[in-house]
């Protein structure tokens, strides 16, 4: 005997149903005031019941026999069961029903394989069936409407692409009233996956309904009375991957017209302007022209501009939608489902989003393209998805359905003549498939295949290991679905014991990171040269024990390793041990150096850790006059073959935050100072000065460090207030953090996302290269136009002069 | 000589248990490993027979070639005590296979033999309740059998096509199983320094993290040399990273001083003639320059100034 569900019927009494062995129901009659038992009902059936089909309806527990061939019911006030069969009373059902949650007052819903049925189980004890409905439907939970006792249950039948059918079904006591509405939908939103029922009393006391309809996109609709009142686009709340794209070049010879769409909205406009300007338009034109102004800022423009400020931001959320936005006023420019994944089928898992094709010397009037990877993980197979999407219209290029698992996507320090980025995708068995499938990406591919490395991190099992690519299989046809198949070579393996370190965190830097010098120029003329190979990782391990939860383990069991690999020979460049700390560790690696976040589990404080690399092998050429003369060895390739000598230095500090994110700034030339970016538990974005994070920190800094920036060390990073990047604004559900270097080299481009998202500008050392939006222009003009009309007063006057000279 | 020793070893260095005065030795010497873990190539020549010499060969009892390791580490003195004293109770010996691949990473032969003397000192030593056993590997040293006709053909080819030399140990060296740790170095690297080899190994309590394998220096590009001669100089180097140390505590972290670095101090705004006077300067300059020559044009007419320009301004007066 178990009970299954529990049942309010009305305010004194509950019930509790249940099955008895596997063909009896059981009832419990529970007074709701007291808890006691009032009685207990035992209906025995001579077959079998199925255990996954019981509801209570207002008035029966009804449930189907093993076969699903029967519905068998009680009535609560009569405990007799009764049995009706299915095909009789709903003969176009096919395959086996299933009862489905969803029921109100008498209406209960039958899930069929291609269909839905609603039955009406009313006082008649006859089920009737009130109407049958294919294609895709979703059903609502049932509501009680208010004042008597009328219920009301809803359908969405999703009739094509772009139409939905909102069916409503209400029962008036032994009635049942249907009505039907078709509400346009937008193909972009997908299919309705939820819909909520809501009613409301009409003007004319008549019941009305509005239906909350979550779309397969996430968003929001509100449907009343066959329209759609308004929606939300909350697919953005679950972003995962976003990177941004160049806007158009702005055209020159572009008539006005076409930049403003037409050239009737153009004189329209201008009216409007001309209206305003005599003080006779009305509020609403008034509040047209606002809208215009606000419209043609240079902010919010479609193009390109100078200092690199406006950007579109390429989101992809977890629902396999793509959304661009516009960085100057965050609207959606388009917004579109991967049409190629949709049809996939089985559960897809979103990967990444890469620039594929980025506009640049000879392809500048191409449109920026992104390539979109999925997985699809079921029982029967395992395969990875492609599409390569436009940047400006959201239109699907291509999309491919590959034969293999996508276990990792390697963007390429190599682009072909269409200045699309060559990729390696590594499958499940470590074979690298080569994308683009062509044979001007072979043959520029083929020149450095040699030297082509990569590594895998199995957090599970604690391995990392790294291969080597292997000439191309055979002289195998380029099959441009499938690119181009490599096989590998393992080449080395670390692997961490799994009773005293587990991988939490592995941090490498970013590949588009632009470092503008080499080496740290001191002021007493010394020179270090930072480490910047960029096959450098940084893995962070702990102690397994210090997994679980705080405070259920004592500092000695806890303890936080990081290591620096080079990931070409797998060497472990350096390995340091902070006794007593634990997870979670978060660290950003840039340049030659990485800040990571754990917690000191000893001091009951959180920490960072800076570690900075310089390279001990290349510190012979100190000479500044050389270096300078470029008489140094800083431009000769290097081999990771080689001895690596590194001078590394570590410095510890306390924060009292727990952090969601990091990431450091970004700027074009790696010339401004880095600020690292913290996302805090409190959902703010804290901008840090790297200077605050240098191993050379002493507590009193000689006057020559102090000429070098360097600040007397503290004990913890301390937090200003002007520190908050996010001033008063909490980016809720904060996840990630991307920065994007702009057009201007002081300037570095902030994107937070959560369920919130949060878009700003940061110039680490303070703008520079431009002048402020406080600049005083008119100040400027009237000193120029003063000094101008001065000139041309002193040049009449000599003139004057000279005549009077000349008439002597 | 390695392979034959490690029970008469053993057998030597379990008497000792018996002297309790030892064990009051035993601790100091668990507090010196314990706090200097030294990252230097770890030999003790004597314990081994052989000094110095850069390579020795000599014959085993089954006719193999074994190489010894060349020595050129200097003694600890941490070392040097932990060995004196008869022997030590909870050291013991330790052996495990180095192999080697020729570029296929699925066919792996031995190489050769890696011998070890085992640590077990206890961590803390003077509270007894929390006495940790840490396994340290010291003295390893590898036997390489000599390579075969075949190995050394397949050698030269690798060599050719700049191809990988990949060499493996059990990641469990105290009770190998199956998780092996890899590493890798190009054929060429190794042959231009004449077959110098340089393991780095990265342990943890009797686990090997990962090997640092290669020649000692290899310089890009890789040019096609072949080795003098078909026998390998290892060096071996053992290494359990660094403990991060915390040094400093600043007791008062209100005093900090951040007016001084700029960034956090509010800086003071300044004046429209304060930013921008360094341009606003020469524009005046320029400007008085101009109005100066177009004042002193007609003084220059005037005669006041030299003959040239006299002449010059003069001569469209007579036209």
């Amino acid at each position: 005997m178990n009970i299954k569900k529990i049942v309010q019927h009305d305010e004194k009494s509950i019930y509790g149903v249940g099955f008895l062995s596997l063909s009896g129901f059981v009832v419990w009659d529970i007074d709701a005031k007291t808890g006691h038992i009032n009685s207990r009902d035992v209906i025995t059936h001579h077959q079998e019941l199925s255990m996954n089909d019981l509801i209570v309806t207002e008035s029966s527990v009804i449930s189907l026999d093993r076969d699903g061939k029967n519905i068998v019911w009680i009535s609560l006030n009569q405990q007799v069961l009764q049995i009706a069969s299915i095909e009789r009373h709903i003969p176009d059902g096919k395959g086996r029903p299933h009862l489905m949650e969803e029921h109100a007052g008498n209406i209960f819903v039958l899930k069929f394989k291609n269909q839905i049925s609603l039955v009406n189980l009313g006082s008649s004890n006859v089920p009737e069936l009130i109407q049958s409905l294919q294609d895709h439907s979703i059903v609502s939970l049932g509501i009680a409407l208010p004042g008597g006792d009328k219920h009301a249950l809803s359908v969405i039948q999703q009739v094509s692409e772009d139409k939905i059918n909102v069916h409503i079904f209400m029962e008036e006591g032994d009635k049942i009233k249907v009505s039907s509405e078709l509400v346009g939908s937008d193909i972009q939103r997908g299919f309705v996956k939820k819909a909520y029922l809501n009613a409301y009393t009409r003007n004319d006391r008549s019941h009305g309904f509005r239906v909350l309809v979550v779309a397969e996109d996430s968003s929001l609709s509100l449907l009343q009375q066959g329209e759609m009142v308004w929606n939300r686009e909350d697919g953005l709340a679950s972003i995962i991957e976003a990177s941004t794209a160049e806007l158009p070049l702005e055209k020159e010879g572009v008539s006005v017209a076409r930049v403003e769409h037409s050239l009737l909205e153009w004189l329209k406009g201008h009216w409007l302007k001309l209206k305003t300007a005599l003080m006779v338009a009305s509020v609403e034109e008034a509040a047209a022209v606002q809208a215009l102004r606000l419209k043609s800022t240079d902010k919010t423009k479609m193009s390109r501009d100078h200092n690199g400020f406006r950007k579109l931001l390429v989101v992809l959320t977890k629902t396999g939608k793509l959304y661009t936005l516009h960085t100057g006023d965050g609207r959606i420019v388009w917004s579109s489902f991967i049409s190629g994944f949709r049809r996939s089928g089985g559960k897809l898992t979103m990967l990444k989003l890469l620039p594929w094709q980025v506009p640049h010397k000879h392809a500048m009037h191409e449109n920026p393209v992104f390539l979109v990877a999925a997985k699809v993980a079921s029982e029967e197979n395992k395969f990875g998805l492609l599409a390569w999407v436009d940047a400006y219209s959201g239109m699907e290029i291509n999309s491919v359905r590959l034969t293999y698992f996508i276990e990792q996507i390697i963007p390429l320090p190599l682009t072909d003549g269409a200045e699309q980025r060559l990729h390696i995708i590594i499958d499940d068995h470590a074979n690298a498939h080569l994308f683009p499938a062509t044979d001007e990406s072979l043959q520029i591919f083929l020149e450095h295949a040699q030297s082509t490395y990569f590594y895998m991190t199995d957090k599970e099992k604690g391995t990392i290991t790294g291969f080597a690519v292997k000439g191309p299989q055979t002289a195998s046809p380029l099959s441009p679905s499938d690119g181009v198949l490599f096989r590998s070579q393992q080449l080395w393996t670390i692997m961490f014991p799994s009773d005293t370190e587990r991988i939490v965190t592995t941090a490498t830097r970013r590949v588009d990171e632009v470092v503008h010098t080499q080496a740290k120029i001191l002021t007493n003329q010394d020179v270090l040269y930072k480490y910047l190979n960029k096959n450098t990782l940084f893995v962070a391990t702990i102690a397994p024990s210090g997994a679980e939860a705080f405070g259920e383990t004592s500092p000695e069991e806890n303890w936080l390793v990081v290591y620096i690999i080079d990931t070409i020979t797998g060497r472990i460049l350096y390995r340091l041990k902070h006794s007593g700390m634990c997870g979670p560790v978060h660290a950003v690696f840039s340049e030659n150096w990485i800040v990571y976040h754990y917690f000191n589990v000893r001091a009951h404080r959180f920490e960072y850790s800076v570690i900075e690399m310089y390279d001990r092998n290349r510190i012979d050429n100190k000479n500044m006059l050389q270096f300078m003369l470029g008489k140094d060895n800083a431009t000769a390739t290097l081999s990771s073959y080689s001895h690596v000598d590194l001078d590394v230095k570590t410095q510890s500090y306390f924060f009292s935050h727990s952090i969601k994110a990091l990431t450091v700034t970004s700027t074009a030339r790696g010339i401004t100072g880095k600020q690292i970016l913290v996302g805090s538990v409190g959902d703010q974005i804290l901008a840090l000065d790297k200077r605050f994070f240098d191993p050379r920190r002493t507590a009193e800094p000689t006057q020559a460090e102090k000429e070098d920036g360097i600040i007397p060390l503290t004990d913890a990073i301390p937090i200003l207030p002007q520190f908050y990047l996010s001033h008063a604004y909490r980016v809720e559900g904060l996840r990630g953090i991307i920065t994007v270097p702009a057009g201007l080299e002081s300037t570095s481009l902030v994107f937070a996302y959560g369920v919130d998202l949060f878009y700003t500008h940061t110039a680490p050392s303070r703008i520079y290269d431009s002048l402020t939006g406080e600049f005083n222009y008119a100040l400027l003009l009237i000193t120029i136009f003063a000094l101008l009309i001065a000139i041309i007063i002193s040049w009449i006057l000599s003139e004057r002069k000279e005549l009077k000279e000349k008439w002597k | 000589m390695i392979a034959s020793s490690p029970k008469s070893l053993d057998t030597m260095f379990s008497r000792s248990c018996k002297f309790l005065h030892l064990l009051v030795f035993l601790s100091v010497c668990a507090i010196i490993v314990s706090a200097f873990q030294s990252d230097e190539l770890q030999e003790d020549d004597e314990d081994w027979g052989i000094v110095g010499a850069p390579v020795t060969t000599i014959t085993n009892n089954n006719n193999n070639n074994i190489e010894q390791v060349t020595a050129r580490t200097h003694r600890r003195s941490s070392q040097v005590s932990a060995n004196e004293g008869s022997s030590v109770s909870s050291d013991s010996k330790v052996a495990f296979q180095l192999e080697h691949s020729f570029g296929d990473s699925s066919d792996f032969h031995v190489a050769g033999t890696f011998t070890a003397r085992l640590r077990n000192s206890h961590h803390g030593g003077q509270i007894a309740q929390n006495l940790v056993l840490q396994q340290t590997l010291t003295k390893l040293r590898l036997a390489r059998n000599a390579l075969t006709v075949e190995e050394e053909q397949a050698f030269q080819a690798l060599i050719k096509e700049d191809g990988f030399y990949t060499v493996r140990v059990p990641a469990n060296v105290l009770s190998p199983g199956q998780d092996m740790i890899l590493s890798s170095v190009k054929a060429r690297c190794l042959a231009s320094v004449n077959l110098q080899e340089r393991f780095e190994f990265y342990m943890e309590k009797g686990n090997i993290i990962a090997v640092g394998y290669g020649g000692s220096d290899c310089a890009y590009p890789r040019n096609l040399i072949y080795p003098s001669k078909w026998s390998f100089d290892s060096h071996i180097v053992m290494r359990s990273g660094e403990q991060a140390s915390r040094t400093l505590i600043v007791e008062n972290e209100a005093e900090v001083e951040l007016g001084e670095d700029g960034q956090p101090k509010q800086p003071v705004e300044k004046t429209f003639w304060q930013k921008y006077w360094m341009y606003i300067v020469p524009l005046g300059f320029i400007i008085m320059n101009v109005m100066t020559q177009a004042a002193n044009l007609p003084d220059e007419g005037a005669g006041q100034t030299g003959a040239p320009q006299r002449a010059a301004s003069a001569g469209p007066r007579r036209r």
